[in-house]
């Protein structure tokens, strides 16, 4: 059943394939939709979200001893469910995509597949298989149906992500060959973090820590950490909206994925010693993020620049080792996955109806689309962090956690660890994250209309499509906003061992 | 109780609800549906202020488990209703009800009506969920929540390009001070694994609480607190707040929303360490003084009731922190009261004057406007304590709390009872008194309906009635003991020491003297002396500038924080299309440049290698395909020869 969600996309690929091109989107949306419905019933399918369901294990290299291994747990499942979401809301986003229909609706669905995949593949191989699966079909969709800039912009995304996905073979790699049985190779996910949690690092030594920051690069350009985060900026300007919103949404929640599933449980130890120039690099995305947000006039690079900043706090809070910062971590990667979806919408449909998206042209957008102004603030505020949405509950518990990464020894008084100053340093970005939304708030919706973006004709309210991309991507805000429990009890098994992990690793360097 | 305090919340959430979805297509756009919703609250608030006034004052609470965040026991949401809470619920729920019955008369005829009540209803539910809380997560929650809707109110007219600046001005500046409110939260949560106010006052007592991160919990939420309630240096939103619609000012930035902070201090107050305590009296004396002696300087008639407010709260927290506990929220509800009732007047003055707000435009407005101004005038005798009215009396507790602990800051405190008096003498003169000024605006001057002079009669009821000793309300409900132990202990007063008749005996005359003198002052020199104002203002023109340009706040926060902040965000602009990027484009030229290098190597020395080793070949081979003629004799010799050559080779070596 989960093979058949990983691998559905694909049978409506092939559908898209051999029927006419007006079809391709009606088939992309009822593909995302079943996909959705199906991952439902798996979700509640599911008796306990700790250890792994669904789970498959089939020989499949067996030269190498590469299984097809596969199963979700909370943690698994509940990104799967973003992905799906996600993708359903991309798909109605992507109504409006005229050039070659079929080819843009088939790289989709390629590209579902490859994120599924990376979900809830089990095995190294496959894992990687699948990591690299995604690039083609984003590389095409962004090269093909891009803005004026669109090659550069895909080739910079291609290479950057093949360079870190080449450090990530590459620590991939040694850990197998250095973990390798009297059997022969192993390259379950599963098995290899079981044997981390009791032994400590995978690879003892310096090249331990070379596996572990060669698998942080390859994931931090995808997250993107600071400083391997310019490709993004790039990549959201030139990319369709359905696309950006999907990249936002889900792409970026890879890096995170890969560094909660495989480089912290695999290096404990060698995680607890680059923990401060990690706990660093964190706080510098976020502050400095907010800084180059606020520098920028296109509204789309702003929003951009703000996914860097946000997920700055992903790192942090993965570094910072508490259950509460671990929990706050990956809460941000499900409410930025919807927010920033929404906020990619939202810069969309001006698009739609300006062919710009400089923010110093705009003003009072407010006044003649109200309902797109409140859908607008609403997801500024998110993003901003008000209490009642996802936004806020993931940065307070990420900080509150941060915090609490604080041990004394009881007897001489010495710290043995400490990100207090990461949290105090990381909090300046909260009132600039509220500076550069209001500022960008008033320059576009609020002020006086210039006279172009009064005529309702060219510039009409929201329209039904787009509502039915928006509303929904809002509610699942205010939910994640209001009943928190239900998605952190999700992967809350999963992190909350990652914790007492991490906290161990931490507390044997310190001492 | 339970059922009650629910209701309280559901009230202004469902009409929020549906105001916002359905109240333009409502008849009258709504707001019955939304002065019914804020009525269910102030009904169920009014049930339990008389319940807990009249019978058992024992706090009520109830809470559930709202999620798990770390490894220890779930976050709660609660309720948590205490005297404090209750006099609260019913402060603001009461105003809040009046100020939704008065903009059914202000906001008549304006586009955005619907909007407008929906937003009134959204703040209301914000506030009572920030009162009610039983958690400081919970109480931040809706004190982010009050931001927000103040920043949708005050820029309501956001068309314009000042209350959208305003607007933003006031949600980021009290976002600087919010900073302090999560320091503090984390500090508390690292040294008690929860936010329960009962778990936090019992790890403070168990000594749990290292005694540093204690004193900056202690500080972040004073810091919030003086960023919400706008104390020094945090104060320049206010005024600028009044650029939103005059009910709101009366609701938000009066009556409750500015005195949330005073009520996080009052709420928190057990776990403040004297050294904090300390802090917030001297802030609040200083804050009361300067901005008593900036409203001195404004025109605008909003103006001179933001500073007014500014200072009063700097009153309160100079009640909080000498330890007098009870006085200081005793102030708040006073305050409430006779200050919204002010504002909603200045609003019903602003409303018969067709939007005019500079005070220098109108005059003699009483006879014209014979409610407001006799409403507004109880007020101002309120505001300057004259005795029987109730600002008189948590006035005079305040500063009889002062006298007892910091003399240096009761002579403070006095000095702006003065000043107060003065500038409200003067407000009142130059509205309502001495001949119109403007004689097109007086003579269209008239006294709005029903729903705007009803709120201000009862407010005017509540503003001599509410201090009255004998009722008693205020000793049994805002009783310090009730917070149980405290870690200032020693200096917290108790209702007996802080009226002990040593210090009342000195206290009292003193601080009805200063009202009068200000009132006597203000009526002397802008009412009677009003000809030689500008003759007698000439000596301190000095003292004027500084107190026209506000102290130069605005200036120093451009100049210290805007300014290099927006630096900063061009600076790192710059480095990230310059530095950070041009890095990665350089590291992409520098692959394409060693990729046409490698080419040219391919070209021409690899490929070159290849079809060198190709041309000798050929060179050879035609050499050799001459030789193959095809003639038998050639072969033949061919053969000969070379059998000759290898036999003499094989014979010389």
């Amino acid at each position: 059943m989960l093979s058949f969600l990983v691998f559905l996309p694909l049978i409506g690929l092939l559908l898209i394939w051999g029927s006419p091109a007006r079809f391709a989107r009606s088939i992309n949306v009822l593909t995302c939709g079943v996909a959705l419905v199906i991952n439902l019933i798996l979700a509640f399918g599911m008796k306990t979200w700790d250890g792994y369901s669904h789970y498959v294990q089939v020989d499949w290299i067996s030269a190498i001893g590469v299984h097809y291994e596969i199963g979700v747990d909370g943690l698994g499942m509940v990104l799967l469910l973003l992905t799906t979401f996600v993708s359903l809301v991309s798909a109605i986003a992507s109504w409006r995509i005229e050039k070659y229909q079929r080819g843009y609706h088939m790289m989709f669905l390629l590209l579902l597949t490859g994120m599924l995949g990376v979900f809830v593949a089990l095995d190294l191989f496959l894992f990687y298989i699948f990591w690299e699966i995604m690039l083609l079909p984003m590389y095409f969709l962004i090269g093909i149906w891009g803005g004026p800039n669109r090659k550069y912009a895909s080739i910079k995304f291609f290479l950057y992500t093949l360079a870190g996905s080449v450090l990530l073979l590459a620590g991939v790699l040694i850990t197998v060959f250095q973990n390798a049985t009297d059997t022969g190779l192993v390259w379950s996910i599963v098995e290899l973090s079981k044997t981390a949690s009791v032994s400590g690092d995978l690879v003892a030594g310096g090249v331990g820590l070379f596996c572990f920051i060669g698998m942080f690069i390859g994931f931090a350009v995808k997250v993107p950490c600071f400083p391997f985060h310019t490709w993004l900026p790039d990549a959201h300007v030139e990319a369709p909206t359905p696309i950006s919103m999907i990249l936002a949404g889900v792409l970026l929640k890879m890096g995170g994925y890969g560094m909660i599933r495989i480089a912290w449980p695999f290096f404990p130890d060698a995680a607890a010693v680059m923990g401060t120039a990690i706990a660093a690099i964190s706080v510098i995305a976020i502050v400095y993020g907010a800084f180059v947000a606020m520098g920028q006039t296109d509204f789309k690079k702003m929003i951009a620049y703000s996914s860097v900043s946000h997920m700055g706090f992903v790192t942090l809070g993965l570094v910072a080792g508490t259950p509460e910062a671990i929990n706050g971590a990956m809460y941000m990667m499900l409410a930025h996955g919807t927010i920033s979806a929404m906020l990619f919408m939202i810069v969309g449909v001006i698009y739609d109806r300006a062919h710009h998206r400089d923010m110093d042209r705009f003003g009072g957008l407010a006044w003649n689309m109200p309902k797109y102004f409140v859908l607008a603030s609403f997801a500024f505020f998110a993003s901003l962090g008000l209490p009642g949405m996802s936004g806020f509950i993931a940065e307070f518990t990420t900080f509150t956690g941060t915090f609490a990464s604080h041990l004394v020894d009881p007897v001489t008084g010495d710290v043995i660890y400490s990100y207090r100053w990461a949290a105090f340093a990381a909090l300046l970005g909260v009132v600039l994250t509220g500076a550069y939304y209001l500022i960008a708030l008033q320059k576009i919706y609020l002020g006086k209309t210039p006279k172009v973006y009064t005529d309702p004709k060219t510039y009409p309210d929201v329209s039904l499509r787009e509502k039915l991309v928006l509303v929904p991507l809002a509610a699942v805000t205010l939910w994640m906003g209001v009943m928190p429990a239900v998605f952190m009890d999700m992967y809350k098994p999963f992190t909350d061992d990652l914790a007492v992990t991490i906290t161990n690793a931490m507390k044997a360097m310190g001492g | 109780m339970l059922t009650l305090a629910l209701l309280i919340l559901i009230g202004p959430l469902v009409g929020f609800v549906l105001q916002s979805l359905f109240g333009k297509k409502l008849p009258r756009q709504g707001d019955w549906l939304t002065v019914i919703g804020i009525g269910v609250s102030l009904v169920c608030s009014i049930w339990i202020l008389f319940s807990m006034w009249l019978g058992d004052a024992t706090p009520f609470k109830a809470s559930w488990d709202w999620f798990q965040m770390g490894a220890g026991d779930a976050l709660s949401i609660g309720i948590y209703i205490d005297g404090l809470t209750a006099v609260m619920l019913f402060v603001v729920a009461l105003v809040a009800f009046l100020v939704h019955v008065f903009s059914i008369g202000y906001m008549h005829g304006d586009p955005k009506y619907w909007q407008f009540f929906a937003w009134l209803q959204m703040f209301s539910f914000s506030m009572l969920v920030l009162v009610l809380a039983n958690n400081l997560l919970h109480l931040f929650m809706g004190w982010e929540l009050v931001g927000l809707c103040s920043y949708k109110l005050i820029g309501f007219w956001s068309e314009k390009p000042d209350p959208a600046n305003a607007a933003r001005k006031a949600f980021i500046t009290t976002r600087i001070g919010d900073l302090g409110m999560m320091v503090a939260a984390f500090a508390i949560y690292a040294a008690c694994g929860s936010f329960d106010f009962d778990k936090i006052f019992a790890a403070v007592e168990s000594g749990n609480f290292d005694s540093f991160w204690l004193g900056m919990a202690g500080m972040g939420l004073f810091i919030a607190a003086v960023g919400k309630s706008a104390q020094m240096p945090l104060h320049v939103w206010l005024p600028d707040a009044m650029e939103g619609p005059t009910p709101v000012s009366a609701l938000i930035h009066a009556a409750t929303m500015v005195a949330a902070g005073v009520y996080l201090v009052g709420r928190m107050m057990p776990m403040l360490t004297p050294d904090v305590l300390t802090v917030i009296a001297t802030v609040g004396a200083t804050t009361g003084l300067m901005a008593g002696l900036i409203a001195l300087a404004q025109d605008d008639i909003k103006k001179v009731l933001a500073y007014s407010t500014v200072s009063q709260l700097g009153y309160m927290f100079l009640g909080l922190g000498t330890g007098a506990w009870h006085a200081g929220l005793f102030h708040l509800t006073t305050h409430a009261f006779f200050k919204a009732l002010m504002f909603l007047g200045s609003g019903s003055v602003i409303h018969a004057c067709h939007h005019e707000q500079d005070m220098r435009k109108m005059g003699g407005l009483w006879k014209k406007l014979p409610v407001t101004g006799t409403t507004f005038f109880i007020g101002v005798l309120a505001i300057a304590g004259l005795p029987f009215l109730s600002g008189f009396y948590s006035k005079d507790a305040i500063l009889a709390g002062a006298y007892g602990r910091f003399p240096h800051l009761f002579w403070i405190g006095l000095a702006a009872a003065v000043l107060t008096a003065f500038y409200m003498m003067r407000l009142f003169v130059m509205t309502f008194m001495g001949k119109p000024r403007d004689q097109h605006i007086y003579d269209h001057a008239h006294e709005g309906g029903i729903s705007m002079t009803l709120p201000l009669i009862v407010l005017g009821f509540l503003a001599v009635v509410s201090g009255w000793p004998f009722l008693g309300w205020n000793t049994k409900l805002l009783d310090p003991s009730s917070m149980g132990q405290v870690l200032a202990m020693p200096t917290i007063l108790s209702y007996e020491q802080e009226h002990a008749s040593n210090i009342v005996a000195v206290v009292m005359p003193l601080a009805i003297a200063a009202g009068l003198i200000g009132l006597f002052l203000g009526w002397l020199v802008f009412g009677k002396g009003a000809d030689r104002v500008p003759a007698l203002k000439k000596p301190f023109r000095w003292m004027e500038v500084a107190f026209q340009n506000k102290f130069w706040f605005d200036e120093l926060f451009r100049e210290l924080i805007l300014k290099p902040g927006y630096a900063a965000a061009r600076f790192c602009t710059l480095i990230d299309s310059v530095g950070v990027d041009g890095a990665v484009n350089g590291v992409g030229k520098g692959g394409v440049k060693s990729g046409r290098g490698s080419a040219w190597t391919d070209n021409f020395i690899v490929d070159g290698l290849v079809r060198l080793t190709g041309a000798i070949c050929q060179v050879g081979g035609s050499i050799v395909s001459t030789l193959q003629s095809g003639r038998v004799r050639m072969y033949l010799s061919l053969s000969v020869g070379v059998v000759a050559i290898t036999l003499v080779l094989r014979w010389l070596l």
